[in-house]
């Protein structure tokens, strides 16, 4: 551990802490950017780097791009990413009472404050955790992997249907190539450049990237304007204030770990949560949705708890707690780092590395909050004629990176425009990349099982743990039919 | 037939297509234990495709969708497709201020104070960040003996 704090505060890690938060907070705040955009632009690079550095500099981005979204949230009305929703609510009417800065102060420090706690969490539990998956065997992988993708499936909100087609169709690209058991060549067509599959960096960026920078062409919004005298007020938050606002950043930041661990829950269960829980012990409910810093504390504290949670059970068990987490688990895989025990004994130094880095990166969000968010939102006054462009041609670079092929660039195109074709037509990309992230593991050691039953060891699929987790399984993917049947039967009765 | 009907018709063809390919380039494998995976998949695939025709039919998803602006998007990919093929021949560093003028140009930026310095200033911090740093062979284009 102590290796690994002495690795975080090597000159060349903290610069990369402090590019990559810097970098995040700009992709987060800039509307149309995402957090998971922001993290799959950034894995080619860290390529060449030492895994440590890479995912440092990948988790600084993931929880700064969290943060991000919350400046322009609060400044204009326009949260920079979706899970900025709750920002809105009580920030925006304080900047409009002419407390922008104070608003900024609080969602900056309580944020900072949450990521801490999320972070400290992942540092605790994430070890222990790890330890239990050792007993995994092939059946108990199989269906642990199967468990991440039926979450993401039962949670494409009302079009189960089409996430289920949406993981179907990764699982089935990630069989294009050598198979892991039996070495067989499936479905290349002769082409070298798939001989070992269909690359993963290039479609992650083509889906979460390139999609967006066509869709941001096609919105044909010029770009955002920000008030000059948006970040006003004299002054930010007062001591006195910071102890008000202290009891329900706590509670609030534990509630966002413990939603962040829970997979695919996500930062918006996370914040509604909080926000209602802060409303009911307030004092002034009344306020809230109306300026109630109370308010803007616990769902900024929230907010940037769950980038800590989300990642407790991808380090652990290979199951992300949303896309973005879904995405950073392929950062991992191209340093050949698997979720698992492993993690936390053969790649010690780089994984507790990411731990220690996510805390650093909380205090660089807190100077980016309370100094510089002005200037972040100036910067998302960049013309789109500007900003698509130059997004485009890092996704190119950032593809070709990795294996140097231009081929790779052309599928990444290819998978942009699957991917902006499906986000016109409400089909949730997510359930594709962690499918096709996970079909590997799935299928080999799902024939890893089968032999074993083969081999006469039939209790593989039998055993209460294995039972357990198909149980799980089988929940999360009847879950949404039975809340269906339930709101059918509720609106019966009311009719 | 309404236009959002129509939209997930293709959706279910492409998938369709995608599954049959496939289901029958799976024949073509010489192990059996290596087909099992791809064969569900498509099955599924085709089942799922199958049940969001059926769906659409009787109406059960009113799903609407918003294609506006999508032959910006179709220029954009063209103009993506173009600037990688023309770098396997010219190289990067020659492409890629061609491509940000012409597409910056395209989406309606006009000043030349901002074309020209974005566009120079690219290769610049390729050159730097890419190949100096991260050692990134750029491409220079067959043309140029690269």
């Amino acid at each position: 551990m102590l290796e690994s704090l002495l690795t975080v505060i090597q000159p060349v890690n903290l610069m990369w802490i402090v590019i990559g938060s810097v970098v995040g907070a700009i992709i987060g705040a800039l509307p149309g950017l995402t957090a998971t955009m922001g993290v799959a632009l950034f894995i080619p690079l860290t390529f060449a780097m030492e895994p440590a550095s890479g995912l440092i500099l990948l988790a600084a981005v993931y929880a700064a791009a969290s943060f991000g979204g919350n400046i322009t949230a609060i400044l204009i009305k326009t949260p920079g990413t979706p899970d900025s929703f709750f920002m809105v609510m009580d920030g925006y009417p304080m900047t409009l009472k002419g407390e922008g800065r104070k608003a900024m102060s609080v969602t900056t420090i309580t944020a900072t404050i949450g990521g801490v706690v999320g972070a400290l969490t992942l540092l605790f539990l994430a070890p222990p955790l790890a330890s239990l998956a050792i007993k995994f065997g092939p059946a108990q992988t199989f269906l642990t992997s199967m468990l991440g993708i039926t979450i993401i499936i039962g949670l494409s909100k009302g079009a189960m249907l089409k996430g289920m087609l949406s993981a179907c169709l990764g699982f089935l690209l990630a069989t294009v190539g050598m198979d892991s058991v039996a070495a067989n060549l499936r479905f290349t067509g002769g082409v070298l450049e798939l001989y070992e599959g269909i690359p993963m960096i290039p479609c992650v960026i083509g889906l979460f990237c390139c999609a967006q920078v066509f869709s941001l062409a096609a919105s044909r919004k010029k770009q955002i304007a920000i008030p000059n005298d948006a970040v006003a007020g004299k002054t930010g938050l007062t001591l006195k204030e910071f102890f008000q606002h202290l009891w329900i950043t706590i509670e609030s930041s534990i509630i966002g770990t413990i939603v962040g661990i829970i997979p695919a829950a996500g930062s918006m269960v996370a914040c509604g949560l909080s926000y209602s829980e802060a409303r009911r012990q307030s004092k002034n409910p009344d306020l809230f949705g109306d300026g109630a810093p109370d308010g803007l504390a616990a769902v900024s504290a929230a907010n940037n708890a769950v980038v800590g949670g989300s990642l407790v059970p991808l380090l652990t068990l290979g199951i992300p707690g949303n896309g973005t987490a879904a995405v950073f688990l392929g950062g991992l895989l191209i340093h050949g780092m698997v979720p698992g025990p492993d993690l936390f004994s053969q790649h010690a130094e780089a994984t507790y590395s990411l731990l220690f880095g996510l805390i650093a990166c909380q205090f660089v969000i807190l100077v980016i909050g309370l100094f510089g968010a002005g200037l972040f939102s100036k910067v998302t006054s960049i013309p789109n004629s500007v900003l698509v462009p130059l997004i485009a041609v890092f996704t190119v670079l950032g593809s070709f990176a990795i294996r140097g092929m231009l081929f790779d660039v052309f599928l990444m195109i290819l998978f942009g425009a699957i991917g902006y074709y499906a986000e016109r037509s409400r089909i949730s990309m997510a359930p594709f990349v962690l499918a096709f992230i996970l079909g590997p593991i799935v299928e080999k050691q799902f024939r890893r099982a089968m032999m074993l039953m083969a081999s006469g060891d039939t209790g593989i699929f039998t055993n209460p743990l294995s039972l357990f987790l198909l149980a799980l399984n089988i929940l999360c993917l009847l879950t949404p039919f039975i809340n269906e049947i339930k709101d059918r039967m509720a609106k019966k009765k009311e009719a | 037939m309404k236009k959002t009907q129509l939209y997930d018709f293709i959706t279910a063809g492409v998938i369709y297509a995608i599954s049959i390919f496939f289901l029958t380039g799976s024949f073509s494998i010489p192990t059996p234990e290596s087909r099992i995976m791809p064969r569900v998949y498509a099955i599924l695939l085709i089942v799922c495709a199958t049940i969001l025709v059926l769906r659409r039919l009787k109406n059960k998803d009113n799903d609407s969708y918003d294609y506006s602006g999508s032959h910006i998007a179709v220029t954009l990919i063209a103009m993506m497709a173009a600037y990688v093929a023309a770098s396997h021949f010219v190289g990067m560093y020659v492409t890629t201020p061609i491509f940000l003028l012409g597409s910056m140009y395209f989406l309606g930026m006009r000043s030349w104070k901002v074309l020209i310095p974005v566009a120079v200033g690219m290769d610049v911090f390729i050159y730097l960040v890419f190949s100096v740093v991260f050692k990134v062979a750029i491409p220079m284009g067959v043309l140029f003996g690269g």
